[in-house]
């Protein structure tokens, strides 16, 4: 699933392991999502989106909606 | 109290799950030599079983405990892993005309309670997953 997890850490600058330590996650799953290999569960990705203090489908962008397809 | 990092937990739980699977091999084996064969069979498989039970739920815990990412690459490697492997191991067997040695036969029977354990969470995860329809 296509997001802005990279694009968001940065401008916090962060490193993968800081972001990773803050999310309570491991290194290996930032990476993993940031090169979209892998998609969160549900509860992942909204406390991601929490953190970022922005709503879910502005990280993860949705590819069944029309506006998000747009907007990559 | 202190807090730890993900990272840091996970090294404890894997510290803590080797010192654990080791007590309990210690444990098991000393439980497997006691009387002669079979004699006690009745109070060593239930303490075994007992044993084996403290076991999952200190895997239950560890697996609540890895984040999304690792607890996939955990269940698909064992999911993947363990059946391929045992597969192969049967195949070979076939193909060695030894399935109907003492060697093949508990190999075939390990691969038949596999299955049963199967259908048992499938079975529970089916009924926890039932409710009635709108």
């Amino acid at each position: 699933m296509k997001n802005r997890l990279r694009e968001l850490r940065k401008g916090r600058g962060l490193n993968q392991a800081q972001l990773a330590d803050l999310l309570e996650i491991s290194r290996q799953t930032i990476i993993a999502m940031e090169a979209d290999k892998y998609d969160p569960s549900l509860p992942m990705a909204y406390r991601m989106a929490a953190y970022f203090d922005i709503p879910v489908e502005d990280l993860f962008f949705n590819p069944w909606r029309k506006t998000d397809e747009k907007e990559r | 109290m202190l807090k730890l990092s993900y990272t840091w937990r996970i090294r404890l739980y894997l510290v803590a799950g080797a010192i654990v699977t080791i007590a309990f091999g210690l444990v098991a084996g000393s439980l497997s030599r006691i009387g002669d064969e079979g004699e006690y069979f009745w109070l060593i498989f239930p303490a075994l079983l007992v044993l084996a039970m403290g076991l999952a739920w200190f895997v239950y815990i560890w697996l609540r405990a890895l984040d999304d990412v690792q607890k996939a690459g955990q269940v698909n490697s064992w999911y993947w892993g363990g059946c391929i492997g045992a597969l192969v191991f049967i195949l070979y067997l076939v193909a060695d005309r030894a399935q109907h040695s003492e060697y093949g036969q508990g190999a075939f029977a390990m691969f038949g309670a596999q299955f049963v354990g199967f259908v048992v969470m499938w079975g529970v995860w089916k009924l926890r997953g039932m409710v009635r329809a709108e």
